[in-house]
C-alpha cells in the first residue's frame, strides 16, 4: 500500500508540474508605464496583399508617430507603438488565424480585410461597430472626405464596420506588341479602351481577336484569367446583367439566366474557341504572371494592382522587374468589354478596409491611428506604390497622384465599377460558382449540366437563397 | 488488492503520460467533434444545436458519391504501394543485397522523403510535374519518348496523389519489414537453400509467413492513416481539379475551414471515425489478431 501511495504522489507531482508549465496568456495590448509616467501601448496590426501592398501596415507605423505628437500636444500620457505584419499568401488562412486567436482574446488589433468579409466578421462579433467613431468622434474630420460609395462597402446592415483603405478596378490588360504583330496601327491600339468604353468592342470581339492571335501564332494563348476563386467571376455575372443580392430582404440571389450566360462564356472561350488553356483553373499564379509579362498571352483579366506588382516582382525571365516605360510601350488596359452591343462595359472593385478587433483594449486610439493613416499623404503613397486607387476626393486631387499616368488613366473605371454584396454566405456562392466554371473549362460539364450542378450545390450549401430566372 | 489491480497501479506512472496524450489528443477531440456535429457552428464558432440536420445534409450532398469513391481508390492503391512496394524494398535491401552497408545506403535514400517537411516534399512534386516544357517529367518524357508536354496534375490527379503518398509511405514499410526479415534466424534460410528452394520459394515460404504480424500491422496502420490523412493531397492538388482528387478527410477540412461550416465538417469527420473503427475491427479479424498475440513461435538458439 505504501508503494502505491508513493506512486500516486509521484504521479500527482508530474501532473502538477505539467499543468504549471501551461503559462497564462498575457493581456492584450500589454502596456508598460515608464518612470516618466508615459504609458506605452502596443498595437499589433496585420495586412494581406502582394508585397507591393505592404504600405497597408507601414502607413500605420508612420501614422503612429503623428498620433504620438498629437497625444503629446493634448497632454495625454499614452504613446503608441505599432508591430506590423504583412502576409502575401493564403488569405483564408490569414482570416482563420485571426478568428481562432480572437476566441482566446487575442488577434491583431487592426487588420485590413476585403470588404467582402465585413458581413462575416461583423456577424461573428469579431470587429467593432465604428458608426460613432466615424460620425461623432474627434477623429471624424480625418475620414469625412472618403467617397460615399466606399462607405457602403464597409457596412453590414446599416452600420459601418470598417474604414476604406484603398480601392481598385479590374481592367482587362492587352498586349500592344501582339496587336502590332496582328497588323493593328498605333491609332487602332490607343483607341481600343475608348471603343470598349463606348460598347463598340464586345466580349465576342475580344474572343475573336484572341482566336485570331492564337491561329496566326503571335500568341500562345488568347486570354488568361485568375486560376482560383475570386471577385473577377462575379464581375462577369454582372456583365451578363445578373443580380446577386436582394436589398429588400437581404437575401442572396441565384440569377439563373445570368449565371448560365456566364458559364456559356467560359465554355466558349475554353472548349469551343480554345483561347484559354483548359487547365487555366489549375495553373500556378507565377506561371500566369510570367506568361503575361513575357508576351505569350494577348488578354489578361487582371487588376490595377498588377501594374505595380510587375514593377516590384521579377516575373520576366530575362528582364526581371518590368520598367514602367516598357509597360506603357507594350501593355494597354481597358474596362471589361460589354457582353453585348447594347450592354455597358464593367469592372469590379473590392475595396480593402481597416477593421478593429472587438477585443482591443484601446478602440479610441486604434480608430485614431486608422483615421490618421487615411489622410491623403499616406493614402496616395500606398496608391502609387501598389497600383490602387485612392479613397477620397482630396487624395484624388493630390498633385503626386495626378501626375501618375497609370492611375489617372484608370480613375474613370470607378464610374463603371460594381462591388460584391456584403453577405456572410457570399463566399459559399462564389466558391460553388468557381467550381462550376472550372467544370465547363475542363470540359467536364457543358453549361446546362454545370448550372444544374451549381443549383444543387448552392441549395445544399446556403440555407436561404432566392432563385430567379 | 488482487494481482491484476496491483500490476495496473504499478504500471500507471509509466503509462499515464501516454494515456493522458491519448485522452487529450484523441478521445477529447472525438467527443468534441461528435457534439459539434449536432450544431450548425459556422464562422461565429457558436454552439447552436440543430439535431441531425448535418447528417441529413450529408446524405443529400451531391459530392459525397465522388468523394467516397475517390477515398476508396486512394486508400486501396496507395496501400498497395505502401505495403507491397515497402515489402519489395525490404526484400531487396535486406535479403538480396547481402552487404549491410549497401543495403543501408539504399534504405537511407528511400528515407529522405520521410525526413523532408511535407510542404517541401509537395513542392518537389509540383516542380517535378510542372506543366510547362521546363517541368522535369515533361522534359524526360519529351527527351526519352518525344512526347509533348502535358499538365500531369490536371490530367491524372488521382494517380499523382497515389504515387506521391505511396513513395513516402513505402519507406516506413521498408524499415519495419527489413527489421522483421533481419529477426528471422539465418538457419531457416540455410535449410531452405540446402533443400534447393529458389529465392522466390524462400520469399514465399519463409519470409512472408514470418512477416505476417508486421504485414498485418502495416496494413492496418497505413489503412487508418490513409483514411484520415490529406496533407499531401491538400498541398499538391487541393482535391481538384473539380473534386477529382477530393477524399473524405479533405472534404471535411474544406467544409470546415474553407466554407466555415464547422458543424457540417464535424459530421463528415464522424462518419470517418465510424468507418475507421469498422475497418480496424474487420482487419483484425481477417488477420487473426488473437492468434498473432500468442507467444512467439520462433525459438532462438
Amino acid at each position: 500500500m505504501k508503494k502505491f501511495i508513493k506512486q500516486l504522489i509521484f504521479l500527482m507531482i508530474i501532473t502538477t508540474l505539467s499543468l504549471t508549465a501551461c503559462k497564462k496568456n498575457e493581456d492584450k495590448n500589454a502596456d508598460s508605464t515608464s518612470a516618466s509616467g508615459m504609458e506605452e501601448i502596443v498595437f499589433e496590426v496585420e495586412s494581406y496583399g502582394s508585397p507591393a501592398d505592404s504600405t497597408r501596415v507601414s502607413n500605420l507605423q508612420e501614422a503612429a508617430d503623428e498620433l504620438n505628437k498629437i497625444l503629446e500636444e493634448k497632454g495625454d500620457n499614452r504613446r503608441i507603438k505599432v508591430n506590423a505584419s504583412h502576409v502575401s499568401s493564403g488569405y483564408d488562412e490569414y482570416n482563420q488565424k485571426f478568428i481562432f486567436a480572437h476566441k482566446s482574446g487575442q488577434g491583431a488589433d487592426i487588420r485590413t480585410i476585403s470588404h467582402a468579409d465585413i458581413a462575416m466578421m461583423a456577424e461573428g462579433e469579431y470587429i467593432l461597430d465604428l458608426d460613432d467613431y466615424v460620425n461623432n468622434s474627434e477623429w471624424s474630420e480625418y475620414v469625412k472626405d472618403i467617397y460615399p460609395n466606399l462607405w457602403d462597402a464597409t457596412k453590414w446592415g446599416t452600420k459601418i464596420y470598417g474604414i476604406p483603405q484603398d480601392t481598385e478596378a479590374r481592367p482587362v490588360f492587352f498586349r500592344k506588341d501582339i496587336l502590332r504583330e496582328l497588323g493593328w496601327s498605333e491609332d487602332e491600339i490607343s483607341s481600343l479602351p475608348e471603343r470598349i468604353k463606348n460598347g463598340e468592342f464586345t466580349l465576342d470581339d475580344m474572343t475573336n481577336l484572341a482566336k485570331e492571335a492564337v491561329d496566326k501564332g503571335v500568341a500562345k494563348f488568347g486570354i488568361y484569367h485568375r486560376p482560383n476563386n475570386g471577385a473577377f467571376f462575379v464581375s462577369m455575372i454582372y456583365n451578363f446583367g445578373g443580380k446577386l443580392f436582394n436589398e429588400e430582404n437581404g437575401k442572396l440571389v441565384f440569377d439563373r439566366q445570368a449565371i448560365k450566360d456566364t458559364l456559356n462564356y467560359f465554355y466558349d472561350i475554353s472548349q469551343v474557341e480554345k483561347v484559354v488553356p483548359d487547365g487555366m483553373t489549375s495553373m500556378e499564379w507565377r506561371q500566369i504572371h510570367q506568361d503575361w509579362v513575357e508576351g505569350n498571352v494577348l488578354f489578361w483579366y487582371g487588376g490595377t494592382w498588377h501594374w505595380a506588382e510587375y514593377q516590384e516582382v521579377e516575373y520576366h525571365s530575362e528582364l526581371g522587374k518590368l520598367s514602367e516605360d516598357y509597360m506603357f510601350e507594350n501593355i494597354g488596359y481597358a474596362l471589361i468589354p460589354a457582353a453585348s452591343k447594347e450592354g455597358n462595359p464593367v469592372t469590379l472593385s473590392q475595396p480593402y478596409v481597416y477593421v478593429i478587433n472587438s477585443n482591443t483594449k484601446y478602440p479610441d486610439l486604434a480608430f485614431a491611428l486608422v483615421a490618421i493613416a487615411s489622410q491623403p499623404n499616406y493614402n496616395v503613397k500606398h496608391a502609387i506604390g501598389s497600383g490602387h486607387l485612392v479613397i477620397s476626393s482630396t487624395a484624388a486631387e493630390d498633385s503626386t497622384y495626378k501626375e501618375n499616368k497609370f492611375l489617372s488613366d484608370v480613375q474613370y473605371m470607378l464610374d463603371y465599377t460594381t462591388i460584391q454584396p456584403n453577405h456572410p454566405e457570399m463566399s459559399k456562392l462564389t466558391s460553388a460558382l468557381f467550381k462550376a466554371i472550372q467544370g465547363v473549362e475542363m470540359g467536364e460539364y457543358n453549361p446546362d449540366q454545370a448550372i444544374e450542378w451549381l443549383e444543387e450545390q448552392v441549395k445544399n450549401d446556403i440555407e436561404d437563397i432566392e432563385f430567379i430566372n | 488488492m488482487n494481482n491484476s489491480k496491483k500490476s495496473f497501479f504499478v504500471a500507471l506512472p509509466f503509462i499515464a503520460p501516454f494515456l493522458l496524450l491519448i485522452l487529450f489528443f484523441y478521445f477529447v477531440p472525438v467527443v468534441l467533434t461528435f457534439i459539434m456535429s449536432f450544431t450548425d457552428m459556422d464562422f461565429s464558432l457558436r454552439w447552436n444545436f440543430v439535431g441531425i440536420d448535418n447528417y441529413v445534409k450529408l446524405f443529400r450532398d451531391q459530392n459525397i458519391g465522388i468523394v467516397f469513391m475517390n477515398t476508396i481508390k486512394y486508400v486501396f492503391f496507395t496501400l498497395i504501394i505502401n505495403v507491397g512496394f515497402g515489402f519489395l524494398l525490404a526484400v531487396i535491401t535486406t535479403y538480396f543485397i547481402k552487404n549491410e552497408n549497401k543495403g543501408l545506403l539504399f534504405k537511407t535514400i528511400w528515407m529522405f522523403p520521410r525526413m523532408t517537411p511535407a510542404v517541401i516534399y509537395a513542392l518537389l512534386w509540383l516542380w517535378f510535374l510542372d506543366p510547362t516544357e521546363s517541368g522535369m517529367l515533361n522534359m524526360l518524357s519529351n527527351k526519352l519518348f518525344n512526347l509533348p508536354s502535358q499538365n500531369w496534375i490536371l490530367n491524372h490527379p488521382m494517380t499523382v496523389i497515389v504515387i506521391a503518398n505511396g513513395m513516402i509511405g513505402a519507406s516506413l514499410g521498408m524499415v519495419v519489414f527489413s527489421s522483421a526479415i533481419k529477426s528471422i534466424p539465418k538457419t531457416y534460410f540455410q535449410v531452405a537453400s540446402v533443400d534447393g528452394a529458389s529465392d522466390w520459394g524462400i520469399i514465399r515460404y519463409v519470409i512472408i509467413p514470418f512477416l505476417k504480424w508486421p504485414l498485418m500491422f502495416m496494413t492496418i496502420w497505413q489503412t487508418l492513416s490513409l483514411i484520415t490523412s490529406y496533407e499531401y493531397i491538400l498541398l499538391i492538388t487541393d482535391g481538384g481539379p473539380l473534386n477529382r482528387s477530393e477524399v473524405w478527410s479533405l472534404y471535411s477540412y474544406h467544409k470546415a475551414f474553407k466554407n466555415y461550416e464547422f458543424g457540417y465538417g464535424a459530421a463528415i469527420s464522424m462518419v470517418l471515425v465510424i468507418i475507421a473503427v469498422i475497418i480496424a475491427i474487420i482487419m483484425l479479424k481477417l488477420f487473426g489478431y488473437d492468434a498473432m498475440m500468442n507467444k512467439n513461435k520462433i525459438k532462438k538458439e
